[in-house]
């Protein structure tokens, strides 16, 4: 069996077709399977202007945390992140408010 | 290779997004693990950023916040022992960034590592004013915090961390601890100290070791981990642990939230209380004056650090990864592992992890896991688990 990345389970969804999603029966892989849903292309590419060196056949650098540290402060409830999507792209725009 | 693979290969470039700031090269512990000390040359820095350099600092990240119309940069404060800065240095800091959030409209959100020994009423007050969040280390129980985490007499630091943490909780103010695993220990004594304690958001990392040394096995710390973690979140999720998120993440998503999981890039730079820019502050595991720099604030823009060969080759260690790694099928869920765990004197970083026969085991064992949580859902309500779908 492939590994369970996104791309297999995407290409598996296609396989059982329309409207089919991966979920889980665990309540907190759910919740992670939730905020890993890749970002629409549109949002992966860098504003015009942007000093960035961001080539469309080239995957962009996407932000990796301090081990050290927590970049992205908890909040009231568990499971929501920053989390930067597959589709890569510098995360302009991360949810605050945790 | 798989096509996922080849995705990979190589990376585009983004400007610094995030900073580690170290606003003081001295410690008021003495932990046993320090990764910090290892390297003789801290002593050659200032104990603590000066007021010249905070102000230049501030004149940096406005700079560099403009010229590349960041949304946001993170910065994390961070020593030593940042507290021992002092908490009118905080304010200073932290009020200089809010002025710069109300010129150019990015957020700048501060967080601070501290061992928690100096938290009292004020510096609350300060974290609660400028809305800081803060990682606390804390090793979990007294019975393993202290046998690494003791002051300088030699006495253990469990009592003065645990009142600390229970205080920011209290006043609810965004903590998370930050803990170094004994796999001596089973890892749900740590998960149920943190419940006792009311920290829903902590890490439990892998204790920091070259490849010329032997670490003890972690494998199966880290598999009770995953347990520990299902269980707890079994019902409404009331525990994240970053590390177990982070690696099902990897392992699903291909993507890396935090250093040390995934195949990735890592473009970290760390503010000396000089105004020294140098690559990652952990490479110091690797000895004396490897993260040293002719870099500093006071001649370079903060993205020139991406010019500098030992920012370079560390950012290219990250991703050049051994040929051990390349052909292994968890390569973009480990990438690796962490960057320090790969160094050995003959070789640099040009090693699998000293952690690697552990880290893929508990890939393995994750997979498996995730495996027989995961199914299909089709919109007639039909379920079909993953393994009879393909």
């Amino acid at each position: 069996m492939a590994l369970l990345t996104l791309k297999v389970m995407a290409s598996l969804l296609q396989l059982q077709g329309t409207g089919a999603q991966v979920q889980s029966d665990h309540p907190g892989i759910n919740a992670l399977l939730d905020d890993m849903q890749p970002q629409p292309k549109a949002q992966a590419q860098a504003q015009p202007g942007e000093e960035q060196e961001v080539l469309a056949d080239k995957p962009v650098v996407e932000q990796v945390y301090f081990r050290r540290g927590f970049v992205r402060a908890p909040y009231a409830g568990a499971f929501r992140r920053g989390h930067v999507g597959p589709g890569g792209g510098f995360r302009r725009g991360f949810a605050r408010g945790y | 290779m798989s096509a996922d693979d080849q995705e990979r290969v190589t990376f585009g470039s983004q400007p610094i997004s995030q900073l580690l700031v170290k606003v003081a090269t001295r410690c008021n512990i003495d932990c046993s693990y320090c990764y910090w000390f290892r390297d003789a040359s801290v002593y050659d820095k200032p104990k603590l950023m000066s007021g010249e350099v905070r102000a230049q600092l501030l004149r940096r990240i406005e700079e560099h916040i403009s010229r590349h119309g960041l949304a946001d940069l993170p910065i994390v404060l961070h020593g030593g022992e940042p507290l021992l800065w002092g908490v009118e240095n905080f304010h200073r800091f932290a009020e200089g960034c809010e002025a710069i959030t109300e010129r150019t409209g990015a957020g700048i959100p501060i967080s601070v590592t501290t061992n928690g020994v100096l938290v009292d009423d004020a510096w609350l007050d300060c974290f609660e004013a400028h809305d800081m969040s803060v990682a606390i280390s804390l090793d979990g129980p007294e019975h393993i915090h202290d046998i690494h985490r003791r002051t300088f007499q030699g006495t253990g630091t469990h009592a003065a961390v645990e009142r600390a943490a229970r205080m920011l909780v209290a006043r609810h103010i965004r903590v998370s601890a930050l803990s170094v695993c004994n796999p001596a220990y089973p890892p749900q004594q740590y998960v149920d100290f943190f419940a006792s304690c009311g920290i829903s958001h902590y890490d439990i990392m892998i204790p920091d070791a070259t490849v010329d040394e032997t670490p003890a096995p972690i494998a199966a710390f880290y598999n009770g981990l995953f347990d520990a973690w299902l269980e707890a979140n079994r019902g409404k999720p009331t525990a994240e642990i970053r590390i177990v998120s982070d690696m099902i993440t990897a392992l699903l998503a291909n993507s890396a939230p935090t250093e040390g999981v995934g195949y990735q890039p890592v473009e970290l730079c760390t503010v000396m209380t000089d105004g020294t820019v140098e690559p990652h502050d952990v490479l110091r595991i690797a000895g004396n004056g490897v993260t040293q720099t002719r870099f500093n604030l006071f001649d370079h823009a903060l993205d020139d650090v991406r010019n500098e060969p030992r920012w370079i080759a560390a950012r290219d260690a990250s991703i050049n990864l051994s040929a051990k790694c390349r052909a292994c099928k968890f390569m973009n869920a480990c990438g690796g592992g962490y960057l320090p765990h790969r160094f050995s004197r003959t070789n640099g970083y040009d090693n699998p992890s000293v952690y690697c026969d552990d880290l893929y085991a508990m890939f393995e064992n994750m997979q498996t896991v995730l495996e027989s949580h995961l199914y299909v859902a089709k919109p007639g309500g039909e379920r079909v688990a993953l393994r009879d779908a393909f």
